[in-house]
């Protein structure tokens, strides 16, 4: 589906200014601001739509510049797009994203949980479950190993009280060479 | 650096229904954090079905989802436990006895059940020579 169309430059009239972490200002065309239901309620709630009324910039003291700039990115690109309306959480399980997507969240792990927090309390519903589906997609198929490798999951291994030394495993409960399917083995000992 | 561990409770639940049962169970292996929290949660799934055969040496489980089924079996072995859930998948868990190793992964997939209801459980006895099966 291809919904983009020339994009307009904000004006005055319409646009309000939202504020980042670090202080930089960024011009927001009200029609972008929709796809955030954060920012809409905002609006709706100061009249900021109303071309009389003074419009102050809206402080995000959450997001930093450069996640602004990555969610405006996402705003211009989804501008035109019909409504987003929450799927079934029983769809299908492989992941199919469009190819604009894709390349926009080709990112590493740790700028994508900041996005996906970001996405979260702007309340951009499309970005918040895309991000998801996307963690979801890389957790696929995968082992406890592998997951721990990817999301960079730290096991929780305690050391013996008295020893000092790492609690070890007993070769029941052993991940080695697990597939993804089999329940027996229980995360490392605590 | 954020780490999927910090995550609000919200996105957390997301991503665990956008993920099917089996990268669930993954997951819940993957640090004691994760495992309380999908316990906790106890995520959505289309888990439908659950048959058990069982036998004097071996523990067939069969879980059926809308889209998929898994077998796994479960035999005696003169080291502990032979695990094996495809043709070429399998595990020795040694010192294990078969029947526990069975009865906690499924006491593990019935824990794990949602609020969605099964279609049907059963439990019965191998009615046919499992070596051959």
């Amino acid at each position: 589906m291809s919904c983009e169309e020339p994009t307009t430059s904000p004006t005055p009239e319409n646009n309000i200014t939202v504020v980042s972490s670090d202080g930089k200002e960024f011009l927001l065309d009200l029609k972008l601001t929709e796809q955030s239901e954060t920012l809409a309620r905002l609006i709706s709630n100061f009249e900021y739509d109303r071309t009389d009324v003074k419009k102050d910039p809206v402080p995000l003291g959450n997001i930093t510049s450069a996640q602004m700039q990555k969610i405006i990115e996402w705003l211009q690109h989804h501008r035109y797009y019909p409504k987003w309306e929450q799927n079934d959480i029983h769809y299908s399980t492989s992941f199919t994203f469009e190819t604009w997507v894709e390349e926009y969240l080709n990112i590493p792990n740790n700028e994508m949980f900041e996005l996906l927090n970001a996405a979260n309390y702007l309340n951009i519903p499309r970005l918040f479950s895309t991000i998801c589906r996307i963690m979801a997609s890389r957790i696929t198929g995968k082992s406890a190993e592998q997951i721990r490798t990817v999301l960079n999951i730290k096991t929780d291994v305690k050391n013996d009280v008295y020893t000092g030394i790492p609690i070890q495993e007993d070769s029941s409960s052993s991940e080695d060479g697990m597939s993804e399917i089999s329940l027996s083995p229980s995360p490392p000992p605590i | 650096m954020p780490l999927l561990l910090e995550m609000p409770d919200l996105v957390m639940r997301r991503i665990l229904e956008e993920s099917d049962y089996v990268s669930i169970q993954s997951l819940r292996k993957s640090c004691h954090h994760l495992r309380n929290f999908i316990e906790d949660v106890k995520p959505e799934s289309t888990m439908s079905k659950i048959d058990v055969r069982a036998s004097t040496d071996f523990i067939r489980s069969s879980i059926s989802f809308d889209d998929r089924e898994f077998t796994i079996d479960y035999r005696n072995h003169e080291n502990g436990c032979l695990v094996q859930w495809s043709q070429t998948k399998k595990k020795v868990l040694e010192n294990s006895d078969f029947l526990d190793v069975a009865l906690r992964d499924i006491e593990c997939i019935l824990e794990s059940k949602n609020s969605t209801v099964l279609d049907y459980i059963i439990v019965d006895w191998w009615q046919q020579d499992h070596h051959s099966a």
